[in-house]
């Protein structure tokens, strides 16, 4: 019975990195009918730039995520200006080259600056447990959960109660009705990304203390991040939330109960059940609304 | 059309900022091609040429010529020329001593820092060259890729350093190994298990629960199918054996189960990274095994040592010897040990040198000191010849194993099957070797 509960409780735990890594995914893809495939590497960047902030000024990760976050934002911007604008009324396919554009040469760019090894920063707590009736409550799961809730909730608050958020959501409902409402729709769709980017941000600086860091680490978690994001209704915060702690506790359970190399295939056999009959994703409307 | 027209119609910013912006980022663009592009070009030069170190005199006898084929440019360059280095010295050595019967051994050196390369190089040594013996390559990749081109040619290689198993698993005659295979990286493991971890737990070998875990990939399923197709011959079992992604970010339920099951003994086949994410989630989870032994490919790397620091302590790794020590050699291997030192030394100012320089000169020394002159022809049927009359006993190669090559129509023919893998333990940061004997530097520490 402990057994079991420890397993959900990891579950759930993991489930909360995924949807701390997807909801800037979703609320880009959402709003700005882009699919980022840099995403994974804006996340590479992040941990590569915490793991330096820690080695060469013996920075805390977590205060490291202080920094990065308005780094990240301005970071955001600037690939928006550059990469993302002068495309946006380009077809589709056109995002998908500049985006898979981008995170081929920031992975080589890494690859060529820092090399395939695989760093890592060691910090006090890092494998450090709660204990609580015989179960483990690891710290740094633990952090990243409740920051990935607290996210998701605020991101919520910000879409609904302020006014550029409602301009953001009234972006996404109608690109062209909100530009003749005076919307500088240009504004929103740089906002927007600069905020999905300082998400992943901060996401890096909270992985840190957990994984390391190579030029090829978004894949580990961006390939998941899309699934989640795709099953939680494409531009759903909620959803794409909810979906990453299914698919956390698909995963562990699978891997406890059944074999660690079945994981892949069953949540991917969830992940069809759940489009074969809701074809938009759980939270998903045939209208998107962020 | 329509929305571009909108855009310009009703924002300041225009097109005009548009296609600026594009011509930058084709600039970047190109500027990122053109740095790749050079980087590139580094790592496909060739650097070949005879090393006609000697200037001494005119033997009238012919010179031996030896094809070398080691990656010394691009991204296994490290290593290659270290290795290279060693099998250098033992070439200067030789010669310094009076050659093979009073013949003079030279060189011709290929780079090849990728298989196409070493393919492209063991053809021309061959065709162009015309050597009858090749040494190489550091890499597996690159071994089985030249060793193939070589075995076409009817040309004796020598294979000082990869050791995938498949070079000395497919049947071919000329090529021979000295170094030991993955498959006797995985004999290893179990001989270490039942000689060394049981009476150090107390426990009899049948008693022992041992599971083992392998990443799914080539490495880690090779490994797990040595491990259990071996396992038979010791009196212990595999309680279980589980695959796992390497590239999975999740591997709490992993060790979960293991944890579940409270193994004595935990092999484990991995990688770097999720070496690092094993040991970690094992730790968050409280799951510490008395004892974990990985390979030098994950849990022997210095990136694990560095990632988990005091954690890392106890840890064992088979694999490739991490330090080479004098103490228990011959003494006719001291004195070459310390004439590798110093001359690797004399040509780095100083620096120490790694054990692929040992390695490298050891295999080389083998080669020209006990192979060559015991062979009738020095060509390639003369050396293949010789090399399957040795049979020396442990003791007989610096880096401490015997010889005696697989013939023919043996399994893995070509194969030194008296050769071993050391079985090594992080202590105080260091990976000290601890298994066999003759190359043990301390004593394994294993607390139940």
């Amino acid at each position: 019975m402990d057994i079991l509960v420890q397993v959900v409780i990891s579950g759930i735990l993991f489930g909360g990195i995924y949807a701390l890594v997807s909801i800037g995914l979703t609320l880009i893809m959402g709003v700005m009918d882009i699919v980022n495939f840099a995403h994974g590497e804006y996340l590479m960047v992040a941990l590569y730039t915490t793991y330096f902030l820690n080695q060469l000024w013996n920075v805390d990760p977590y205060v490291a995520a202080i920094a990065v976050i308005p780094l990240f934002f301005l970071f955001g911007l600037l690939s928006e200006r550059v990469l993302i604008r002068p495309t946006l009324d380009k077809p589709a396919f056109v995002h998908v080259f500049v985006t898979l554009g981008l995170s081929i040469i920031l992975q080589n760019l890494a690859l060529l600056m820092f090399s395939g090894n695989f760093r890592s920063i060691s910090v006090p707590y890092a494998q450090y447990s709660y204990e609580i009736f015989d179960i483990l409550i690891n710290y740094p799961r633990l952090v990243i959960f409740i920051v990935g809730i607290l996210v998701a909730i605020g991101l919520h608050f910000f879409l609904h109660y302020t006014w550029v958020g409602k301009a953001i959501r009234a972006t996404a409902q109608n690109k062209n009705a909100a530009l003749l409402m005076g919307i500088n729709v240009q504004k929103v769709y740089a906002i927007t990304f600069a905020i999905g980017v300082s998400l992943v941000g901060l996401g890096g600086s909270l992985l840190m203390p957990i994984y390391s860091v190579y030029p090829t680490v978004g894949f580990q978690f961006v390939l998941v991040a899309f699934v989640a994001v795709v099953m939680g209704g494409l531009g759903s915060i909620k959803g794409a939330v909810i979906a990453s702690f299914l698919i956390g506790l698909v995963e562990t359970l699978s891997g406890f109960f059944i074999d660690p190399s079945v994981k892949q295939a069953l949540y991917f056999t969830v992940f069809i059940m759940v489009l074969l009959f809701r074809p938009y994703g759980l939270f998903g409307k045939k209208t998107k609304v962020a | 059309m329509a929305r571009e027209t909108w855009n310009h119609f009703f924002t300041k910013k225009g097109s005009e900022h548009m296609m600026s912006n594009q011509r930058l980022l084709a600039v970047l663009l190109m500027a990122m091609l053109l740095v790749g592009v050079v980087a590139g070009c580094g790592g496909t030069q060739e650097s070949a040429g005879d090393t006609q170190g000697s200037s001494q005199d005119q033997q009238v006898k012919d010179p031996i010529i030896i094809g070398t084929i080691f990656p010394l440019s691009g991204p296994l360059a490290l290593n290659g020329k270290d290795t290279f280095d060693g099998v250098e010295i033992a070439r200067q050595i030789i010669n310094e001593r009076g050659g093979i019967e009073g013949r003079e051994v030279k060189f011709v050196s290929a780079d090849a820092p990728d298989p196409t390369a070493a393919t492209q190089e063991a053809d021309r040594l061959i065709q162009e060259k015309k050597v009858q013996i090749i040494i190489g390559t550091q890499s597996s990749s690159l071994s089985l890729a030249a060793s193939a081109v070589a075995e076409r040619n009817k040309v004796f290689y020598w294979e000082v350093e990869g050791i995938a198993d498949g070079i000395t698993g497919r049947g071919f005659k000329y090529i021979f190994r000295p170094t030991f295979s993955a498959q006797m990286m995985a004999t290893q493991m179990l001989n270490f298990v039942e000689k060394v971890v049981a009476p150090e737990l107390g426990k009899d070998p049948k008693d022992l629960k041992v599971i083992l875990v392998h990443e799914d990939s080539g490495f880690g399923t090779s490994t797990a199918k040595n491990i259990e197709a071996q396992v038979s011959n010791y009196s212990f079992q595999l309680m279980d054996s589980q695959s796992y992604s390497a590239k999975s970010a999740e591997l709490s339920s992993l060790v979960l189960s293991l944890k579940a099951k409270n193994p004595d003994v935990l092999l484990a086949a991995s990688y770097v990274n999720d070496a690092i994410l094993l040991a970690r989630t094992s730790k968050e989870l409280g799951f510490k095994p008395p004892v974990t032994i990985g390979t030098t490919a994950g849990h022997g790397t210095p990136d694990f040592v560095k990632a988990l620091g005091e954690d890392a302590a106890g840890i064992f790794a088979a694999g490739i010897l991490s330090s080479v020590s004098p103490a228990k050699m011959k003494p006719e291997f001291k004195a070459l040990f310390d004439e590798v030192t110093k001359r690797y030394k004399e040509k780095y100012n100083g620096k120490e040198p790694s054990v692929n320089v040992y390695n490298g000169f050891s295999g080389a020394w083998l080669l020209l000191h006990d192979v060559l002159p015991r062979a009738q022809n020095i060509d390639a049927e003369g050396v293949r010849e010789a090399a399957l009359e040795l049979d020396l006993p442990e003791g007989s190669t610096l880096m401490g194993y015997g010889v005696k090559f697989a013939g023919p129509d043996q399994e893995n023919a070509g194969q030194n099957t008296s050769a071993f893998a050391a079985v090594m333990q992080w202590q105080d940061g260091k990976l000290v070797p601890v298994f066999p004997d003759i190359l043990a530097q301390k004593n394994p520490v294993i607390q139940e």
